[in-house]
């Protein structure tokens, strides 16, 4: 019987996923909870005008008396406008904002939404206008997020990719005369007063913010602490610097003396070196001033103050974890070690006997959700489920992080594989379609222990018609599906590679009756187990490699089945030297027997 | 250890020129210049370009000190105690040497002596004492710290 079985093993990155949208740095502030409790009516009423505004055919180029009326907003179909934090958004904002509506008529296929490097270098080419007004520095500010094919020639960015012709477009739309109009670029009194009042907000909201902080009253650190326990991992990384920078070098081009501005517009080079520099800003690595320590040592060595990053690195390791995000702010470079996996591994080796680390259940206090169950724990992240409404999440309570995963498929665990480093997450997706029978998907996440890197990947399409409880053995995750007249299978799936290496076929006459199979590891091998009659019937995989299963039947005599247990409670997981490890049904616990 | 060996002499020389005889049981724990005296230089002297002649006195006492197996845990912990009670830029000069001579207990010392320091400094404070300059603009570190703020600061509101 021919089965339409398909050994396609798709490895999808995240950013062309729909069914997955994780909060990253790709997507930052708009989508923080916290924007939604600032009632700046002006701003709401910008925001409905200018929304409205941008469904036309966008020309990002507005004319200069328009101007004041930004910031901008990013009305997606799918998150209520930001207002809070408009004026450190804005840039941002539009980027992911403006092509999904310009293509959503034209493309609506493509997940434009969830690809937000896409969408930036299609707003790229929207941009391109704006970038010869307000000089080099706006092309500076989107720099960072062009790691994909685009140059810039002639003072414009050329996105080569299949927008360049809507780019094109837009160029003859008229954006040409409107960027002639910005070329007297004075300040104008409409960009002061955008200055001005982007300068109010802040004020605003720092001001909403230090009162929602201070307040003793519960009611409100409750609301408080509500908006961060959903905020929680949504900024890890750098977006910050991206986002200040950016507003910071777009006000300065409004109020700097013009000619400067059109010298660097002019000067294909300046603005590359510029931008360059922007890029090493933006995004701190820690390696490269490591790697140059030498030169600077030998130039300031005694004076007496400095220290070279290397020692920074140990001093800073022997802070506790307050004290770190405290100084995030001191230096780039000082954040760029604070966020650096390396430094957080010697960190956690070093202060292992502190409270936070040992004890991470301690660190949960008030983040604690009485509703959510922990399912697995490892390397510090808690996989943590909501049974009321199936919300899933990964915490990490000693670098306050969530990250919030989606609520299908249901996640089965969370295993550590120690080569790569990462943690990873098995979901079965089990779902019919109709006429062509039961289907399962798995689908795995992999996230770095500080819930930083994400990837998901997804098979497609295994027929079956009931999904055994999977088993990780070593890297290997065993998925066992039973199927229709006697067809079973196994997938392996090596979770260090993401890939499915092997389907072994189960052999039909294993057993008479399937009902009550399950997975058992015995010796470090998958086998499948059953309890009949009182005893213990095992089938081993040798070697999963070879599709060989061991020759005979193992039976087991299980004397320790009573009156009081009966083979119904106990249900076989693990087999130890002669010990075998048990589920046991009525207790809710696991229980070793020995068996002789 | 026989006695002959023990008492074999390491000559360091430091950056103003200054001379130390050092016993080769005290010098071995510059892990970094270790291979130039155990390569039967012993007579020679090695130059220590880096380091000022204060500094290295007080390194090379700390070491003598650790060497000694005689010490009780109790009287080294309160000489390491009084050791760290040196002004910063002293403090600072410690360190550097104790990276260049790989000295590991040393660095640990000291750093662990600078992270209590600045434990409940500042970002502001930081950087004048470690010289850092400011590399955010007023109004960028105005906005990062308020998403600092945003992201970290309701439980550290105090600090």
């Amino acid at each position: 019987m021919a089965k339409p079985v398909c050994h396609v093993w798709l490895s999808l990155k995240m950013k062309t996923n729909r069914q997955y949208s994780f909060s990253g740095p790709n997507k930052p502030l708009d989508t923080h909870p916290a924007l939604h409790s600032f009632k700046n009516q002006e701003a709401t009423s910008h925001l409905r005008e200018k929304s409205s505004r941008s469904l036309q055919p966008p020309c990002l180029c507005l004319p200069s008396a328009r101007r004041p009326s930004l910031p901008s907003s990013p009305v997606t179909d799918r998150r209520p406008p930001s207002s809070t934090l408009l004026p450190f958004l804005r840039r941002d904002a539009r980027c992911t904002y403006t092509p999904m509506v310009r293509s959503s008529s034209r493309r609506s296929q493509l997940p434009l939404l969830e690809n937000p490097n896409l969408a930036a270098s299609v707003s790229k080419s929207n941009h391109s206008m704006q970038t010869n007004k307000s000089s080099g520095s706006t092309a500076v500010a989107l720099k960072p997020r062009a790691n994909h094919s685009s140059r810039f020639t002639n003072g414009e960015y050329k996105v080569l990719d299949e927008y360049e012709e809507e780019r094109e477009k837009y160029e003859e739309d008229g954006g040409v005369q409107e960027c002639r109009m910005e070329d007297s670029h004075l300040p104008t009194q409409g960009e002061l007063e955008y200055l001005k009042q982007r300068k109010r907000l802040k004020v605003t909201v720092r001001k909403q913010m230090n009162k929602e902080l201070g307040t003793a009253d519960p009611s409100s650190r409750d609301k408080t602490s509500a908006v961060y326990r959903k905020n929680y991992g949504l900024f890890f990384g750098s977006s910050q610097s991206v986002i200040a920078s950016g507003v910071i070098q777009e006000s300065k081009s409004l109020l700097e003396p013009p000619i400067l501005a059109a010298r660097v517009s002019k000067s294909n080079h300046s603005i590359s070196v510029r931008s360059v520099r922007s890029v090493r800003l933006d995004y701190p690595k820690i390696y490269f001033r490591i790697g140059t320590t030498g030169n600077i040592g030998k130039k300031m060595v005694l004076t007496s103050s400095f220290l070279p990053d290397e020692i920074i690195f140990e001093i800073l390791s022997w802070l506790p974890i307050k004290s770190l995000l405290r100084f995030k702010c001191v230096s780039k470079m000082w954040c760029s070690i604070i966020q650096d996996h390396k430094f957080m591994d010697k960190h956690r080796h070093q202060t292992s006997s502190t409270m936070i680390y040992r004890n991470p259940i301690m660190m949960v206090d008030n983040l604690e959700d009485p509703d959510f169950q922990l399912v697995a724990y490892e390397m510090g992240v808690m996989f943590e489920r909501n049974n009321k409404n199936g919300t899933q999440r990964l915490r990490k309570p000693a670098i306050r992080q969530i990250l919030d995963l989606p609520r299908t498929p249901k996640y089965e665990g969370m295993w550590y594989i120690r080569a790569t480093n990462v943690l990873k997450l098995v979901g079965l997706h089990h779902h019919s379609v109709v006429g062509y029978g039961s289907w399962i998907d798995y689908s795995v996440v992999t996230v770095d222990s500080y819930l930083t890197r994400r990837d998901l990947s997804c098979s497609i399409g295994f027929q079956c018609l009931r999904p055994l409880p999977p088993t990780v053995i070593g890297t290997m995750f065993y998925g066992i599906r039973l199927g229709f007249e006697g067809y079973h299978e196994i997938d392996c799936l090596d979770l260090e590679i993401d890939k499915i290496i092997n389907t072994v076929k189960i052999p039909h006459d294993f057993f008479l009756d399937w009902s009550d199979v399950c997975p058992l590891v015995w010796n470090w091998k998958l086998s499948l187990a059953r309890i009949e009659q009182e005893q213990l019937h095992v089938w081993v995989l040798e070697d999963y490699s070879k599709h060989k299963w061991a020759d005979g039947k193992i039976i087991i005599p299980l004397t320790f089945l009573n009156g009081n247990m009966s083979s119904k409670d106990v249900m076989p997981c693990e087999m130890i030297g002669r010990k075998l490890l048990s589920w046991v049904i009525r207790d809710h616990c696991y229980r070793t027997f020995s068996l002789c | 250890m026989s006695s002959t060996e023990a008492k074999k002499m390491v000559v360091l020389k430091s950056f103003d020129g200054v001379t130390f005889e050092v016993e080769e049981s005290v010098a071995v724990q510059f892990e970094s210049i270790r291979h130039m005296f155990e390569d039967n230089l012993a007579g020679s002297v090695i130059p220590l370009s880096n380091i000022k002649s204060e500094i290295l006195s007080k390194v090379i006492d700390y070491c003598k000190r650790h060497a000694d197996d005689t010490t009780d845990e109790e009287d080294l912990k309160a000489f390491d105690a009084d050791f760290v009670k040196v002004e910063h830029g002293t403090l600072f000069d410690i360190i550097r040497a104790a990276n260049y001579l790989n000295i590991k207990s040393l660095l640990d010392l000291t750093c662990q002596t600078v992270a209590d320091m600045i434990k409940g400094k500042t970002p502001a404070e930081i950087r004048e004492l470690f010289n850092i300059s400011d590399e955010f603009t007023p109004e960028e570190e105005e906005e990062a710290s308020i998403i600092t703020r945003f992201i970290y600061m309701d439980r550290y509101a105090d600090c």
